[in-house]
């Protein structure tokens, strides 16, 4: 065993670290308190190559592996950036662009990914609706072929990045009464005639994230644009729970690592009774609260990654427990970063109150904690 | 990175899986009785196996963590005995051991020859270093121990038990024959938990030691040994209750898969199996902490220290968690004295109290990241 990053991996994270304290975190504040996605910190992101890490370079990427594309996510967290722009980040680069490099043609990949992947694209994933949340093979936005497109009726809902996105990937049913195996993935472009996105919903959390409906009526849809071939999109969207277990939870850990110590610096200066807070017992309890998780969460992100980066079939077990472990377990030490700051802590202006309702998404979004517990209870 | 074992490790663990199934070697799980010369017995027949198999001599690493984890999932009481008696006293001989000292003891221990005992808590000495009342005066060429330890493991039924104690201005361990004279064991404490320890206090009423029987660690900040000490209880209680946590995940998942009265087993109720879906991530994620605490402080890693003390809290404190819940999806077989679930409720609770206790602990970890804020 070793667990150990490389020096190159290390190097790497102080530069993304580096960059993100410089030029996106301190963006942050306003942008959570306006709910406005940050179209110029995203492309920075691009720019500075986080959008395409993990992408091939022919495709605008630099051929990252998956534990360095993970390393780099929870770097972002760790440096400050606010989780609605970190949530968005994960949508497009691994909901969408991922889905398109591993399932597309070769011309949709020269299509779409060196956009996605410098920011000058911005993607988001269409699966859940109304009534197909976690239960996938309900869902029923339906596509009909018509001569050389398809027709696209429907709705999605909770869509990360749907009122700015210019590339969906979209999930519908080419036989509903196939089930699983009617479920097929498409491209939608932003301005396809018939599809639209409602307005940004009024979120609790991530809320630089915009996150809408998207509506499809009889959407025209080329059918080249049709992604890894009809009935393939169930298992498509399942191999996006790796990401969604890695990748996309990584950050929410890295938030935790900038709460603490950004807490550790407030119980060093802040003085009651005569000394600073950090020589009282309860206080230092709440930071070891954080200390442990952070490091309990980090040995099961991980392990999804480092067994993505050995080609190994996804476990579903073990990402499972990741996912829940992070989203159940992540509340406490969270509540515990706002309260050891007392009042400051509920003032938007220290930000532990933004990391405590930005984490608060990890037990809901990309299959809620009842849903790991009933995957792994299955797989054990 | 290699969340992989090494090759050399899975032949470890696949020596003590071979010994687990051994159908010679008594079953340390179905021990009812406690009384010393049971236990001693028990305990004799399965360091002689463990030895060879090299279970005594690896390392502290991914293998040995992974190995004891393995054993403890059998018998805790097994495993956490030959790590804080012989484990702990070969790994202190190991670093701090005159050339002598190892030959004499440190190979009969790895060859599981030797059961031995580390005494170090007093009555007036918690956590801190500077309380201990437990002295050698020099006295005709030897040195001569006097004072009384309050709570040590193994120690009625020990061939060698190390005792820490202060002499000329610094801590040192001397190296004491069980039974010897003025080496008094009380009677066996009635322990919550683990009983099969015969956790005893012990007198210490001028007990001669010979100086080349002395290991005094050179070049170290005073309470270092007991650091040395205290971690490897710390981690020998982090493995042990990582193996606690699979063995109650196992008894409560075939309980839950019985069928009871009410025409389906517990397993058909969502709330037990989300309460076994609870009880794997814990356990999964501890064994993962334990297991990279251990490869840092092979590593001599800058975190080990505190991983270590995460590793620790989390472990303990969920194997609690974990052995409630198993209990709870047991009922009343789980309720019952000799189960092994009940006796993991009750042995589980020595690791919130062993080794650095949680509230230390914790302490401890928060003094790491605060020192780390002001070097950043």
């Amino acid at each position: 065993m070793d667990f150990a990053f490389s020096e190159e991996q290390l190097a790497f994270r102080e530069q993304v670290l580096r960059f993100a304290a410089r030029e996106i975190a301190p963006r942050s504040a306003g942008h959570d308190l306006n709910s406005e996605f940050d179209h110029q910190a995203f492309r920075r992101l691009g720019e500075f190559g986080i959008l395409g890490l993990h992408f091939p370079e022919e495709f605008g990427g630099s051929g990252a592996d998956v534990v360095t594309t993970v390393l780099a996510g929870e770097a972002l967290g760790e440096a400050g950036v606010d989780g609605g722009l970190l949530l968005s980040y994960g949508a497009h680069s691994f909901l969408c662009a991922d889905t398109i490099l591993v399932h597309g043609s070769d011309e949709q990949r020269r299509r779409y990914l060196p956009g996605l992947a410098s920011g000058e694209l911005i993607g988001c994933m269409g699966l859940t609706e109304p009534g197909a949340g976690s239960d996938v093979a309900a869902l029923r936005t339906r596509a009909e072929r018509r001569g050389d497109r398809y027709l696209l009726n429907g709705s999605k809902i909770f869509i990360t990045n749907g009122p700015v996105a210019d590339v969906a990937v979209v999930y519908a049913t080419v036989d509903a009464a196939a089930k699983h195996a009617g479920i097929s993935a498409f491209i939608v472009e932003r301005g396809c005639k018939g599809f639209s996105a409602g307005p940004p919903l009024h979120k609790m959390g991530v809320r630089s994230s915009q996150t809408s409906e998207l509506f499809f009526d009889d959407c025209e849809v080329p059918a080249e644009n049709l992604l890894g071939g009809e009935g393939n999109g169930f298992l498509m969207a399942l191999q996006t729970v790796e990401w969604d277990r890695s990748a996309l939870i990584a950050p929410f850990v890295g938030s935790l690592s900038y709460a603490l110590k950004k807490c550790a610096r407030y119980a060093r200066q802040r003085q009651q009774f005569g000394r600073a807070i950090a020589e009282f017992q309860a206080v230092r309890d709440k930071l070891a609260t954080l200390k442990i998780f952070i490091e309990a969460a980090r040995g099961l992100v991980y392990r999804v990654a480092w067994c993505k980066d050995q080609g190994r079939p996804l476990n579903h077990l073990e990402a499972a427990v990741a996912k829940l472990f992070v989203g159940d377990w992540s509340l406490e030490p969270a509540n515990a970063a706002m309260t050891l700051l007392g009042g400051y802590g509920y003032c938007h202006e220290y930000e532990l109150e933004r990391i405590f309702r930005d984490g608060r998404l990890a037990s809901i979004g990309g299959g809620t904690s009842e849903i790991q517990k009933l995957i792994i209870s299955k797989l054990m | 990175m290699n969340y992989d074992l090494d090759a050399s490790d899975k032949e470890l663990l696949d020596r003590v899986t071979a010994l687990l199934n051994d159908e010679n070697l008594p079953d340390p799980a179905a021990l009812q009785r406690v009384e010393a010369s049971t236990v001693g017995s028990l305990l004799r027949a399965w360091l002689q196996r463990l030895g060879p198999a090299g279970y005594l001599a690896a390392p502290a690493g991914p293998g040995l963590t992974s190995a004891r984890m393995l054993l403890a999932a059998r018998s805790p009481w097994l495993a956490l005995a030959v790590a804080i008696g012989p484990g702990l006293l070969a790994d202190l001989l190991a670093r701090h051991g005159s050339p002598e000292q190892q030959q004499r003891f440190l190979e009969p221990l790895r060859r599981g020859r030797l059961v031995a005992a580390v005494a170090l808590s007093e009555p007036r000495a918690g956590s801190h270093p500077d309380h201990l009342a437990t002295t050698a005066r020099r006295d005709d060429g030897q040195l001569v121990l006097s004072g009384s330890k309050s709570t040590v493991s193994l120690a009625p039924l020990a061939d060698v038990i190390a005792v820490v104690a202060e002499s000329d201005g610094a801590q040192a361990l001397f190296l004491i024959d069980g039974g010897q004279a003025g080496c008094v064991c009380g009677s066996p404490l009635d322990t919550l938990g683990y009983r099969q320890l015969c956790t005893c206090p012990l007198e210490l009423r001028g007990v001669r030691v010979a100086p080349d029987r002395v290991m005094v660690p050179d070049g170290r900040p005073r309470g270092g040994l007991l650091q040395q000490v205290r971690a490897g209880w710390d981690a020998a209680l982090a493995d042990v209750a990582c193996g606690t946590m699979r063995l109650c995940l196992e008894q409560a998942r075939e309980a839950a898969a019985v069928e009871r009265a009410g025409g389906k087993p517990p397993a058909g109720y969502q709330s037990v199996r989300f309460a076994l879906a609870e009880m794997l991530t814990l356990s999964q994620t501890a064994e993962l902490l334990a297991l990279r605490a251990a490869w840092a402080g092979a590593a001599a890693d800058r975190q080990a220290a505190s991983l270590a003390l995460c590793a620790k809290v989390f472990a303990t404190e969920n194997a609690c968690r974990v052995a409630d819940l198993a209990l709870q999806i047991m009922a009343a077989a789980g309720y019952s004295r000799d189960n092994p679930v009940a006796r993991a409720v009750r042995d589980s609770r020595l690791g919130l109290i062993a080794g650095h206790p949680g509230q230390v602990a914790r302490q401890a970890i928060a003094g790491e990241v605060l020192q780390e804020v002001e070097l950043s």
